[in-house]
């Protein structure tokens, strides 16, 4: 991996210490490779305060998932019923009316 | 002895409404959700109720602090034994699990989509169907990132769906380089300012600078999320983080 893949990893602290030193010498002997890193460590800073923006959930999403489960749960269950009823036929209507 | 009892009947049966109150409230409410919650204040109030009409105060008070705190230190269940009690049929453990992990899954598709409503959307659709496939599901990884592939699965569905902007095709010139420092930028303004970059930015290469620099997961998770091996994960964070910094960076 080129010096330049390896800037943003250097920046955000991922690398080895083996790795971050082959970075470190590089940076060293490079000003456009410090400027690189500059601009690396400004979007670090721009990504941190976007990872850190409070986002709501909206209040009724647990409830509207779990109102939808229950409705489709007991649909099969009444669809199942129904089969069992009315035997081949019966499954074979619900199926041609979608009804599960 | 007896008025006390009788007052402490009442204190009991005050206490018994206000936590069937409670229930209600919390039923309207995603964020304090939980069954072990309310197990751990109900002790108390049934022993109030117990106080009262025996009016055994010492015992039966010290009887249901033990009984609360008992019930307060229990742990939270683990994913994989709600997994197991849905597939049983269980479809409350099915909505501990949305509660638990609608914070991530709502987020992630909202940093996607770029839009609320349209998050909201994706992230239902995200756990029906996860529901529906509840049986694929074979514990090799934790449920978040399982769940979380499957909101990126829809999210990114939806997005090719609705022809939203492509990256390659969308114009980087309307949006403004951020030269000032750091220091004098509002927070709010670089935060929408990553918003929109972000949507200029290759489908799967944002779905990955989501996951592991907005959501913090690891390289591991990333691609676990993303249904790709590790090594490609890392490039598609390096490629999504190149161009938002050709974008937001002077």
């Amino acid at each position: 991996m080129s010096i330049e893949e390896l800037l943003p990893a250097y920046a955000a602290s991922e690398l080895s210490e083996e790795e971050s030193e082959r970075v470190e010498d590089a940076l060293a002997e490079s000003p456009r490779l410090r400027a690189e890193l500059s601009r690396y460590e400004r979007l670090f800073v721009l990504l941190s305060a976007a990872a850190a923006e409070e986002i709501r959930v909206p209040a009724d999403l647990r409830t509207r998932i779990t109102l939808q489960i229950t409705l489709n749960a007991y649909l099969d269950a009444a669809a199942d019923l129904l089969g069992d009823i009315l035997g081949a036929y019966g499954r074979a209507l619900i199926h041609f009316l979608r009804l599960a | 002895m007896q008025a006390i009892g009788l007052v402490t009947l009442l204190i009991g049966v005050y206490n018994f409404l206000e936590y069937s109150e409670s229930i209600r409230t919390d039923s309207a409410n995603p964020d304090t959700g939980g069954d072990i919650y309310f197990l751990a204040s109900f002790p108390h109030r049934i022993g109030y109720v117990v106080v009262g009409y025996n009016g055994e105060l010492v015992y039966t008070a010290r009887k249901a602090a033990y009984l609360s705190l008992k019930l307060c230190n229990r742990r939270e269940l683990d994913d994989s034994v709600l997994v197991d009690r849905v597939r049983n049929g269980d479809h409350r453990a099915f909505s501990e699990l949305v509660r638990r992990h609608q914070s991530v899954v709502y987020r992630s598709c909202y940093r996607i989509l770029g839009n609320r409503e349209d998050a909201k959307d994706a992230s239902q659709e995200a756990f029906l169907r996860a529901y529906r496939k509840l049986d694929t599901f074979q514990g090799r990884s934790v449920f978040r990132t399982w769940i979380l592939r499957v909101a990126m699965n829809v999210s990114l569905n939806e997005r090719d769906r609705r022809k939203l902007p492509r990256a390659d095709a969308a114009s980087a010139e309307s949006l403004p380089s951020l030269e000032a420092p750091e220091a004098e930028l509002m927070k709010s303004e670089a935060v929408a300012e990553i918003h929109k970059a972000l949507q200029l930015v290759r489908s799967n290469h944002r779905a990955a600078i989501v996951l592991r620099d907005l959501e913090g997961l690891t390289y591991q998770e990333t691609a676990e999320s993303l249904g790709i091996p590790e090594g490609t994960a890392k490039s598609w964070v390096y490629r999504g983080r190149e161009r938002l910094k050709e974008l937001l960076v002077a």
